[in-house]
């Protein structure tokens, strides 16, 4: 996946998930399996009234 | 009815262990421990599947464990407990009861009894086994600030979708969020 390639290469500046109140119990997972372990910082939270949680998080080290 | 809680700490992409079993990623603070203190004060009985059951009792009861969090530690080993599992032979933590068979009958019979809410933390086999029964009735979900790249899916092997409704998110000095679910959303 081309996430994993950059992530690798620490070319990605910030990550927003979008958290969705659902549990599906399978399927494909996030940044594919096998990726280095990685330490972010939070920066950003913020809520829909759907009940979607954005969170924004920056690698650590990297300022804006 | 008494309310049970899963609380349970997860990396940002979905795991709750590292491959070999890797925990030392957790964000645990005293602002955390203040949280986990409220919790452990408003439940009166921990649930647990053999796993995480053993993991704990090989910890809380320890010197160790009084040093660094005494107010937990207290808590954890005086509350009653009970394991879920096949194959525990016996159980040795203070106040623990042992159920070999029928976790979900066993937990619906103790819903219906009077007392404070109950809590199962970890115990991603036990918990997805409640969940196909619809005996979770709350979700504390911690997201840790770390992509650990593999290791245990959280939640893993649930047969059908599970819709939930956001109650709560907190947000901790630490980067740790706490997503808290109730279950009942529909499509």
């Amino acid at each position: 996946m081309l996430v994993n390639t950059l992530m690798q290469h620490d070319l990605i500046d910030e990550y927003r998930l979008m958290v969705h109140p659902i549990v599906l119990g399978s399927g494909k997972r996030l940044f594919g399996e096998g990726s280095d372990m990685k330490v972010l910082r939070l920066v950003d939270t913020r809520t829909f009234s759907s009940g979607i949680v954005v969170l924004t998080y920056q690698p650590v080290g990297k300022e804006k | 009815m008494r309310k049970i809680i899963f609380q349970m700490m997860v990396s940002l992409d979905g795991y709750f262990e590292g491959p070999n079993k890797e925990l030392d990623w957790h964000l645990v603070d005293d602002e955390f421990n203040d949280y986990a203190s409220d919790l452990l004060s408003s439940v009166d009985t921990l649930l647990f599947g053999r796993v995480t059951y053993q993991l704990m009792a090989s910890y809380w009861p320890t010197p160790t464990a009084k040093t660094n969090d005494p107010l937990i530690a207290e808590k954890m080993n005086n509350l009653p407990k009970i394991v879920f599992s096949k194959t525990l032979a016996k159980v040795e933590w203070n106040n623990t009861r042992l159920v070999k068979e029928n976790a979900a009958e066993e937990i619906s019979k103790l819903k219906r009894e009077p007392g404070k809410d109950m809590a199962i933390f970890g115990s991603s086999d036990l918990t997805v086994s409640l969940m196909s029964s619809g005996l979770i009735d709350e979700y504390r979900i911690f997201v840790n600030p770390v992509v650990l790249g593999s290791g245990k899916a959280l939640l893993k092997g649930l047969k059908d979708r599970l819709y939930l409704n956001l109650i709560r998110t907190r947000i901790f000095k630490s980067g740790l969020v706490l997503l808290c679910y109730k279950s009942g959303r529909r499509k």
